[in-house]
């Protein structure tokens, strides 16, 4: 059961004695406000520098060295209409160590840098915010040097048809203009008493005593808004294209599909199978023929973003194939379409997301992860055997349905010269 | 079998050598769902010249061989291996390194059938001329998208800087032309060479049981013909007649020039546990001095002199150690010679204290006992460990026992210019 701190504020604890960590996630999650996007990105950033309470970062990190090395990392995302902070920290479990007490301090250490950030009259420190702002720039800049996830932003860019979808959840360049450590800390005001806050630990670690250490951070109650978390572009008739180039030796190309495929909603089992044929695994369509047969790339795969309905491929090529290429992702979409596939390679395909499902178990993270996107969709979580089961139950029929479903809307090529 | 248990850690091993050479180590975990299976030969990227199995004389085979043939087993005479362990419901994935290449499954049922399909395609090459035509292809891809990463530019030109004209500093893909030149009967050489079970390793690690696994693979191994085993006789540049390259640049399109220092060692012939103590003294010397609680990492950070992408890093393998140090840097050439200033002073640093020294100690534990949670950082420390008388599960106690004294002396030893070298990738003007 998951425990109603306040109005708004939410925790659950799930109990394992599996790993040799305790973790601990709190996610801050509001709608996209596409002014916001870039703020609460320096903001995650700010938070996991240093805090009122350990001035520097050496003092800040020290901290956490205590705690036996305890991990702490933020991070922002987004999770189809809404925008999300999240906070992680992961200790030993203290029985692998000679220490008690050491969830008691974690959380101690989690309150004071939540509750006592930075700030002094109503500002972040100064050469903390300016030296923050300025990594934040480097790492969009640096982007330009990651050609597979500079492709990946813009081809969100091409395929979206709003600005909160187009920016990408850590923000972009242009919005770190003209922003000060006053913005920033109304930012995180409005965070800290307004989002919808969810904290999931997992661990071996009783209920109670959980609940215990987080009534202490005396959160606030808050509305929350209960808009529908899926995402999806207005029809447009034609497919968006951009070709640039740049001084590089193998190619990029990227295609943006419009689907039907909702994390857990009814196309969602079938969209699985279907992802997995077409580009999610290595015995799918795009692997064994542009790949094994026809050698034309060494990396192209498809997946699926279920909170806004996009099936991506990513590809990296000869930038002369491109033309060849795109035409035959296209055949591959369309044998599937057409139903050329046998019940064999259906098999294949439910085996391996069954297996990756049930893998999933294993790691905490996965587990958190897993919780949480059941809570994000507002519907009770499904066991792995009933998740297992709808996976079994997609016909072909479903495939071949949800597949003619699937609308090619941008292809965004970067090329050598 | 041998029983080996880790009472603190709440972890047991057992471990056996068959009549034919291959070491079988199974970690049963109760409590995971996923059975990961891991199947490696002590034969890498740098193993590029060798008498093969069956001849007299050294040959030099083309760089990126061990690769080439990673990619090409997964093709067999009955068809492609992931097919194989799809319709078991495993994923398979394979990776070459410098020294070793390990084939791996991940499955939660079927476990019988996969790793019979895993000893069974990395022991039963099948090559055909044409389907090594189809793979340069392929590999030529793999090499070119590297290319374009000038993280990887950074890394590469470093080695050849500390190992010029030595394997380590060859691509493991090895380059468009050194790949044109591989053949069908040279990949059948170079694996009946490596891959003998006596220069192999299988670690199975899930909710198993490790006699009924050792079981299915002694009947496997029994049902197969294997040639009678061979000390393998591999040459290797002699490292002590190498001139180092003290230093290198170029130019490339990118944002932020990279600047990254290597310092050479000569502990690559370390075994066991002393190679496991030297890799944690090492890695305990450089948090002291580059990690995130040393008074210079926090300067250098304020100065902006080094940004998020700061990193550090040790190897030690066979024929390999050395370190690395840098980053994305806007002036490379005062980060350097900061960077080389410190490391040179290293023995006098003040972070190298009692205090900071605890400090680093209980972070590196914590770490390494949060790193166990992870089948796959379980079975990748067996691949680098292949030694019988050392395992991850021995690194925790390892780093208790460790003395400053022991980082002091080992700073004064290693950090020495004369070991030393620089490569940046500048921005191109």
């Amino acid at each position: 059961m998951q425990i109603e701190l306040v109005k708004g504020v939410n925790l659950k604890v799930l109990s394992t004695q599996k790993f040799k960590t305790v973790s601990i996630r709190i996610n801050f999650k509001s709608l996209i406000d596409a002014n916001e996007i870039t703020k609460r990105a320096l903001l995650a950033n700010l938070l996991s520098t240093n805090s009122q309470h350990y001035p520097t970062q050496t003092d800040y990190r020290t901290a956490l060295s205590e705690l036996y090395g305890a991990q702490l990392s933020s991070d922002v995302s987004k999770v189809g209409k809404y925008h999300v902070l999240t906070l992680d920290l992961d200790i030993v479990d203290e029985t692998y160590l000679n220490e008690t007490g050491l969830f008691e301090k974690a959380t101690e250490f989690l309150k004071s840098i939540l509750f006592y950030p930075n700030v002094y009259d109503g500002a972040f420190h100064k050469e903390t915010f300016q030296r923050e702002l300025e990594n934040l720039k480097d790492e969009y800049e640096a982007v330009y040097e990651d050609k597979q996830e500079y492709a990946g932003i813009e081809t969100s860019r091409l395929y979206f048809d709003t600005l909160e979808q187009q920016i990408p959840s850590w923000g972009r360049l242009e919005d770190l203009t003209g922003l000060s450590q006053r913005d920033l800390y109304a930012v995180y005001q409005d965070m800290i008493l307004n989002d919808k806050i969810d904290i999931v630990v997992l661990g071996d670690l009783e209920e109670e005593r959980v609940k215990k250490a987080f009534v202490d951070f005396n959160f606030k109650a808050r509305t929350v808004n209960n808009e529908s978390l899926f995402y999806s572009i207005n029809e447009v008739k034609d497919v968006t294209r951009k070709k640039e180039i740049q001084p590089i030796t193998q190619a990029k190309l990227n295609l943006a599909y419009k689907t039907t495929i909702y994390y857990h909603q009814d196309h969602y089992y079938a969209g699985q199978v279907f992802n997995g044929l077409f580009g999610g695994f290595p015995h799918s369509n795009l692997f064994t023929i542009l790949r094994e047969q026809e050698g034309l790339a060494y990396d192209i795969a498809s997946g699926i973003d279920s909170f806004n309905g996009v099936l991506y491929v990513q590809s990296g090529i000869e930038s002369t194939k491109a033309i060849k290429v795109e035409k035959l992702v296209a055949e591959q979409l369309n044998s599937i379409q057409e139903g050329a596939f046998s019940e064999d390679v259906i098999f294949q395909t439910k085996a391996l997301l069954k297996n990756a499902l049930i893998q999933s178990e294993d790691h905490a993270e996965s587990l958190i992860e897993k919780y949480y996107s059941f809570n994000l969709i507002d519907k009770p979580m499904i066991s792995l055997v009933e998740w297992a089961d709808r996976i079994d139950a997609v016909s072909k029929q479903d495939i071949i349905d949800v597949a003619k479903t699937v609308e090619l809307k941008a292809v965004f090529l970067l090329s050598g010269e | 079998m041998k029983k080996i248990e880790y009472k603190h850690l709440r972890e047991t091993l057992y471990r056996e050598k068959l009549d034919n050479g291959l070491t079988i180590t199974v970690l049963p975990k109760k409590d995971y769902h996923t059975t990961f299976a891991l199947f490696s030969t002590e034969f890498g990227a740098i193993d590029q010249q060798f008498i093969p199995y069956g001849e007299n004389r050294f040959i030099q085979f083309p760089p990126g061989i061990a690769h080439f043939l990673e990619h090409k087993l997964f093709e067999t005479e009955s068809g492609d291996v992931f097919d194989q362990f799809a319709h078991h419901g495993a994923s398979a994935n394979a990776f070459t390194g410098l020294t070793k290449t390990a084939y791996l499954f991940s499955s939660t049922s079927s476990i019988k059938e996969n790793i019979e399909t895993l000893l069974n395609f990395v022991q039963e090459p099948y090559f055909t001329d044409e389907s090594v035509e189809r793979e340069k292809e392929i590999i030529g891809q793999e090499i070119q998208m590297y290319e374009d990463q000038p993280e990887w530019t950074v890394a590469l030109g470093l080695l050849k800087n500390l190992y010029p004209n030595h394997p380590v500093s060859n691509d493991i893909a090895g380059t468009l032309n050194s790949i044109q030149k591989i053949t069908a009967d040279d990949l059948y050489r170079n694996h009946r060479t490596f891959y003998h079970p006596s220069n192999m390793q299988l670690f199975v690690a899930g909710n198993i049981d490790e006699k009924e696994i050792i079981e299915w693979v002694k009947k496997n191994q029994l049902d197969k013909y294997f040639e009678s085993e061979k000390e393998i006789k591999r040459q290797f540049p002699v490292v002590q007649q190498q001139e180092l390259i003290p230093y290198k640049s170029i130019e490339a399109d990118v944002v932020k020039a990279k600047v990254l220092i290597g310092i050479k060692g000569d502990n690559d012939d370390l075994e066991g546990v002393e190679a496991l103590r030297y890799s944690i003294k090492m890695e305990f010397l450089l948090k002291l001095l580059f990690g995130e609680t040393s008074t210079t990492y926090l300067k250098l950070y304020n100065e902006r002199l080094i940004d998020d992408s700061f990193n550090y890093e040790h190897t030690v393998e066979r024929q390999i150690d050395y370190l690395s140090i840098g980053g994305d840097a806007k002036d490379p050439y005062e980060l350097t010679m900061i960077l080389k200033t410190l490391l040179l002073t290293a023995s006098e640093s003040p972070d190298l204290n009692e205090v900071h020294f605890d400090l680093v100690k209980k972070r590196s534990i914590g770490q390494e006992l949060q790193s166990l949670n992870s089948l796959e950082y379980i079975a990748q420390q067996f691949v680098d460990l292949s030694e019988m008388e050392a395992s991850v599960f021995d690194i925790v106690p390892l780093m208790e026992q460790i003395k400053l004294e022991d980082i002091k002396q080992l700073a004064s030893s290693f950090l020495i210019e004369k070991n030393m070298s620089v490569f940046h990738v500048l921005k191109r003007t």
